[in-house]
């Protein structure tokens, strides 16, 4: 089949009509929303410090923490548990913490006032938000990177473990030396396929949890939510495509840089 | 896989401190639902005073009621408008990409730009022309703004469940495809006799994530959508949580009696129910094909 000529194209398509129709919705998607967006970039460049970006491959520790666990029942439970923040959207997170922050009834206010400590107002005070994003990101996002890289861990060739064990290895060394040489490949490609979103990610976390609370903008402003206030909201479009052209080059630019690194360091990981 | 799972070096003593870390942790997952859902049945007085806690404070159900009987088709116009979008957003979604797919997924031989499509879609990955050209083209060229199909059309291409689909079509056996070539099966044939029935863990796992993230999306609604008809449930959450005196007061019980007090508090926390529990009903049944597809997308192919 190799072998023969090659046809010319519309003969190609006369034959082969049916794959060219089905890829047609799919390039046209791909066309409208991604890349014609693309096109419509100015070249227009201007500086915006960017702010709170987040980070993907943190959750390996939970995954063998999970797997270091022998009940089945247990394993399984705390998984399904650990899963559900995943699936919930940012607003719900957004009054999930209003619950447990909010200045006058919060459940954290009420717990730091019971053993005497001064309360925090934690929605005027721009100051907390990092740490607070980061942590409700880790939380949310847990369940989901211990699934992912349990799967893995659950893959593994468990003779070298066995072989590992009759040379003496403890738990520590067996992960150590075993464990996370053979999770380097899903860290790798877990943390390519964040980085570019790095610039783009946070909207819905941060509208979600401040719904764009001024005093807090100081810390939770990012390229996407500035763009929303000053093109959306406002209707100045200039500065705000300005900046998404910024944000666009950064991205690619940290996609290919983060890819070229990974392939100096070990060419069999490099997603491209 | 399924036995492999249960041998990780089981034979070694395990560690109670693991049980300890997983179990607080679980717990700090679902702690703060559990939260939520007491103050959802609160009394709002009580909130009010004494603020939110583990467990109800004066249980009552007022709150519910209140939502249901004075905003009940506000609540019902949006779970409408929600549910629509998840519906034929998932059908449409579902269908673009897997017919997508399915042509990627092809030998090269068979189907020339195979891979030239699977690096058109990917590169959509990693470049993205941002939220403002987006926008400017959706709501001036494409005429998606305040109606159904702007909550629908944009997220026809997700390229990453593509790629979960891909990687299932792919291991679809040659020799199966092959066979009913022989029989004279037409390419579309094909796809719906074969390609689509061997393929089914892949299949629902990618219609519940898109139902998900159609169930979840604000994105659209925020950037779309100003027309109150149109809000879904997330929307109708996010306007409430900075604004939710406004979309209380304005019910008829304001000039009746003035000192009612509005659960405010309280009304946040129902409406939060009101918007988790359709994940947290199909969640339990759904879990499994999660794992699977979060699982095929995260091992290269």
């Amino acid at each position: 089949m190799g072998k023969r000529k090659r046809m010319s194209l519309l003969q190609e398509i006369k034959k082969k009509w049916f794959f060219y129709l089905i890829a047609l919705p799919g390039v046209l998607c791909l066309i409208l929303f991604a890349y014609l967006p693309m096109a419509g970039l100015y070249v227009v460049f201007e500086r915006y410090t960017y702010q709170g970006g987040l980070f993907g491959s943190e959750f390996v520790g939970l995954a063998i923490l999970i797997n270091e666990i022998n009940a089945k029942r247990y394993r399984k439970v705390t998984q399904t548990v650990m899963l559900f923040p995943y699936f919930i959207s940012w607003i719900v997170v957004g009054m999930v913490a209003l619950a447990l922050l909010d200045e006058n009834s919060g459940l954290i206010n009420a717990a730091l006032t019971s053993v005497g400590a001064s309360p925090v107002d934690w929605y005027s005070n721009a100051d907390y938000w990092w740490p607070i994003m980061i942590v409700t990101t880790i939380w949310k996002n847990a369940g989901y990177g211990a699934i992912i890289y349990f799967c893995a861990l659950t893959g593994f060739d468990q003779s070298l473990y066995e072989a590992a064990e009759i040379d003496g290895a403890g738990r520590w060394q067996k992960i150590r030396r075993i464990t996370i040489p053979l999770l380097k490949p899903t860290i790798i490609i877990m943390f390519l396929l964040n980085i570019g979103g790095i610039l783009a990610g946070g909207v819905d976390q941060i509208m979600g949890m401040t719904s764009l609370n001024p005093l807090l903008l100081e810390k939770t402003d990012t390229i996407a939510t500035f763009v929303y206030r000053s093109a959306i909201v406002n209707g100045q479009f200039e500065s705000a495509s300005a900046i998404t052209l910024y944000q666009s080059m950064f991205g690619f630019v940290l996609v290919l840089g983060s890819n070229l690194l990974v392939k100096r360091f070990d060419p069999e990981y490099a997603l491209f | 896989m399924k036995k492999m799972q249960d041998m990780p070096s089981r034979r070694t003593k395990e560690s109670p401190l693991c049980y300890l870390i997983t179990g607080i942790m679980a717990l700090a997952c679902f702690l703060p639902f559990w939260i939520v859902f007491a103050a959802s049945i609160s009394d709002e007085m009580e909130i009010v005073n004494k603020g939110f806690s583990l467990l109800p404070r004066k249980a009552t159900l007022e709150t519910y009621r209140f939502i249901i009987g004075q905003k009940g088709s506000m609540l019902w116009r949006a779970y409408g408008i929600s549910f629509l979008s998840v519906i034929a957003g998932t059908v449409y979604s579902v269908a673009v990409m897997s017919l997508f797919a399915w042509a990627t997924a092809q030998k090269k031989e068979d189907f020339r730009f195979a891979n030239a499509l699977s690096f058109f879609a990917w590169f959509t990955m990693i470049f993205s022309g941002g939220l403002l050209p987006w926008y400017i083209l959706c709501t001036k060229y494409y005429g998606l703004q305040n109606n159904l199909w702007a909550l629908i059309l944009p997220y026809g291409m997700n390229v990453f469940y593509m790629f979960v689909l891909k990687s299932n079509f792919k291991a679809v056996p040659a020799e199966l495809v092959e066979a009913a070539k022989i029989d004279g099966a037409s390419d579309a044939r094909i796809f719906v006799s074969v390609a689509l029935p061997l393929s089914k863990v892949g299949l629902v796992s990618v219609i519940l994530f898109m139902a998900l993230q159609y169930w979840n999306d604000f994105y659209l609604s925020l950037y779309l959508i100003t027309k109150t008809d149109l809000y879904t449930l997330q929307k109708l959450l996010y306007n409430m949580m900075s604004n939710i005196s406004a979309l209380l007061t304005n019910s008829s019980l304001q000039s009746v009696t003035t000192h009612i007090v509005l659960p405010s508090n309280t009304a946040r926390m129902a409406m939060t129910m009101f918007t988790v529990l359709p994940v947290l009903v199909f969640y339990p049944f759904a879990q499994k094909y999660f794992v699977k597809g979060i699982t095929v997308g995260a091992v290269k192919g």
